[in-house]
């Protein structure tokens, strides 16, 4: 309580700045948070691109004429599961991956669709598991990717209502948890960038496992359907010349692209954004620490003959400089404090509507840099200070008080 | 009380060594009232430092109660400084911008006191001083009088041992002065041991004992009449 008041005493006559720079050190880190997000977003689709096992992969992507989309035949691109399979076993292709979505359903009154996921995908994708989408400690469980899921942890049981043939619930077993903003792969949008964010989507999902069991169980209960577009990986050891005749199969009823090209186009994609977003919140940050560590010098040479009075009083100088230390630190505190709020409130301000955050992925390792931030201020501001305060002996200002 | 034993402080100036204080030996009784004089740079203030813990010797030995506070670093120095030791100053050394209550509390706030007795200490002292009706004011709107009524009861709020005043009536009338002498001849005789820096001899006859320095020595130290 007695510290407390002393610290209230710093701050006596310059309230005012400190808040400001308070408000202006929130405001700059604010930036800088969701730069960090807005970069993660971004570099997160290229990491799970880049991470990639596949070596000989290509991508197939189909733009399907709208009488298709109104008729649903818009599977595969047109391509049927059976000449897909019919692929397959051609010698120079190792896999052909899909994806499948199961529909309609919903929870607590919320539309919401499975996404369901070889197992060999998972291991093709290895950044899904960084993700959240991990079923080795139950295989036929469900990942949650929804602030709708809030409160309900690993192991609880969910219940899901399905609509067709007929209205029925079941149950499932939580397998985890993706973070906001709900990042998975899919296979579900097409575009002649052929960059990485057109293979991740950020929304709202249940993921499963297209294990045997799963796949059985959701058949009786929703409709299941694969996702447009597909991947075919090859053999190491194909040819061009294979890897063409194969890609010629269905090419009429999409493009190709390799995953490399698709990860070289992302990284052009992604450095541009860097070049684009990065300089701006740095110089912010930059100014806002160098107002923080002027207005800090500031404080401590106005409050220097008050200091030699608290030595007179007894306060011993490492203590005044502990005190003066941490005032400091204060006004760096609260801006760090209202920013680690916001980076926990955000999915949910999100999912409330009171914020658009979608390109932005705002997730707890956005705490690191910002502790970071924190901890390289405060021990710059130790520096100042305690340089500042050695300067003169509090008889210094005694004499003249 | 306080025994300085070859007492010496030495500054660099310009590479070379200045005396402020040369094999000085002092003792002062516990109760004692005396004061010290000598022109400006004779090392009055900086005798009335060392004796207050809040400038450390270059050599010699200093006891305090006993206690060898020579060797002592900064946070023993000033928790002695802030429970054995009061300071009165000529320029009051007051924090202007805070009130009359906040100032005489701030040495309880650097005690092990509890926030709850550290008010009502400061109250007390500042009835001691008659001024307790002044609390909630700002310093800047004190007199030079008030001023160091205030500055006083700060120096007594802890119930030191030992009052240190450099001249304490520099920036006050005559008649202001001698009224802050009174008082702090008062509370001599209650028993709190007295040091009073002065260039007045009015002043300093009123002491029991005048210590003159001259070029950082003792030169005469008389019982007064």
């Amino acid at each position: 309580m007695k510290t407390l008041h002393l610290f209230r005493s710093f701050f006596r006559g310059i309230r005012i700045s400190s808040v400001l720079l308070s408000l202006m050190m929130t405001a700059t880190i604010l930036i800088g948070v969701l730069t960090y997000a807005r970069i993660r977003y971004v570099t997160t689709d290229y990491t799970t691109v880049k991470e990639t096992t596949l070596e000989n992969a290509y991508y197939i992507q189909s733009f399907p004429d709208p009488k298709d989309l109104v008729n649903g035949n818009f599977q595969l691109g047109g391509v049927t599961i059976e000449e897909l399979q019919a692929i397959e076993q051609d010698p120079s292709v190792q896999k052909i991956y899909t994806i499948r979505t199961a529909n309609p359903l919903s929870y607590k009154d919320y539309g919401i669709s499975i996404v369901l996921y070889e197992p060999e995908l998972l291991y093709a994708f290895p950044e899904l598991k960084e993700m959240g989408i991990d079923f080795s400690k139950n295989p036929n469980g469900c990942v949650l990717g929804s602030q709708l899921f809030q409160g309900i942890r690993t192991g609880d049981a969910i219940e899901l209502e399905f609509y067709q043939p007929k209205y029925s619930t079941a149950s499932f077993t939580v397998a985890g948890h993706i973070q906001a903003p709900y990042k998975h792969l899919t296979f579900s949008s097409s575009s002649t960038n052929s960059t990485a964010d057109y293979l991740v989507s950020a929304q709202n999902i249940i993921i499963m496992q297209a294990t045997d069991e799963v796949i059985s169980r959701l058949s009786s209960l929703a409709e299941i359907n694969y996702q447009q577009n597909y991947i075919i990986a090859f053999q190491e050891g194909a040819s061009q010349e294979q890897i063409d005749t194969v890609l010629k199969k269905v090419m009429d009823k999409g493009i190709a692209v390799s995953l490399d090209d698709i990860t070289e186009n992302t990284q052009a994609h992604v450095s541009k954004r860097l070049k684009q977003w990065l300089p701006r919140p740095l110089f912010l940050l930059l100014s806002a620490t160098v107002a923080y560590l002027s207005t800090v010098l500031l404080m401590v040479r106005k409050k220097e003959k008050e200091l030699a009075v608290w030595y007179l009083c007894g306060c011993s100088k490492p203590r005044c400089s502990g005190i003066v230390f941490v005032s400091a630190s204060i006004l760096a505190v609260v801006p760090i404090l209202i920013n680690t709020a916001f980076v926990f409130l955000a999915p949910t301000l999100d999912w409330l509507g009171i914020l658009d955050l979608s390109g932005f992925s705002v997730t707890k390792d956005a705490l690191l840099p910002i502790l970071g931030y924190y901890l390289i201020t405060v021990v710059v501001c130790l520096i100042v200070t305690r340089a500042s305060m050695a300067k003169h002996s509090p008889l210094t200002y005694l004499r003249g008080v | 009380m306080i025994q300085l034993h070859q007492v010496s402080k030495i500054y660099k100036v310009g590479g070379q060594d200045f005396y402020a204080l040369r094999d000085v030996n002092l003792t002062i009784e516990k109760g004692e009232f005396v004061s010290v004089c000598g022109t400006s740079g004779s090392g009055k203030s900086t005798l009335l430092n060392i004796i207050g813990c809040l400038d450390f010797l270059s050599s010699g030995q200093y006891l305090l109660k006993g206690e060898n506070i020579s060797q002592m670093k900064d946070e023993k120095q000033s928790a002695i400084r802030n429970r054995h030791i009061g300071f009165v100053l000529q320029d009051f050394a007051l924090i202007h911008n805070q009130t009359v209550l906040y100032n005489v509390m701030l040495p309880l706030l650097f005690s092990k006191m509890s926030f709850r007795k550290v008010k009502a200490h400061a109250m007390d002292a500042l009835a001691c001083l008659g001024i307790r009706d002044q609390a909630r004011k700002k310093i800047n709107q004190l007199s030079g009088g008030q001023k160091q009524r205030v500055a006083i009861a700060r120096a007594i709020v802890t119930q030191p041992d030992i009052l240190l005043a450099d001249e304490p009536t520099g920036q006050l009338d005559s008649h202001t002065g001698m009224e802050t002498i009174r008082i702090l001849s008062e509370l001599n005789k209650k028993g709190i041991t007295l040091v009073v820096v002065t260039h007045d001899p009015t002043i300093a006859a009123m002491a029991e004992r005048t210590i003159t320095i001259s070029d950082g020595r003792i030169v005469t130290d008389l019982r007064n009449e």
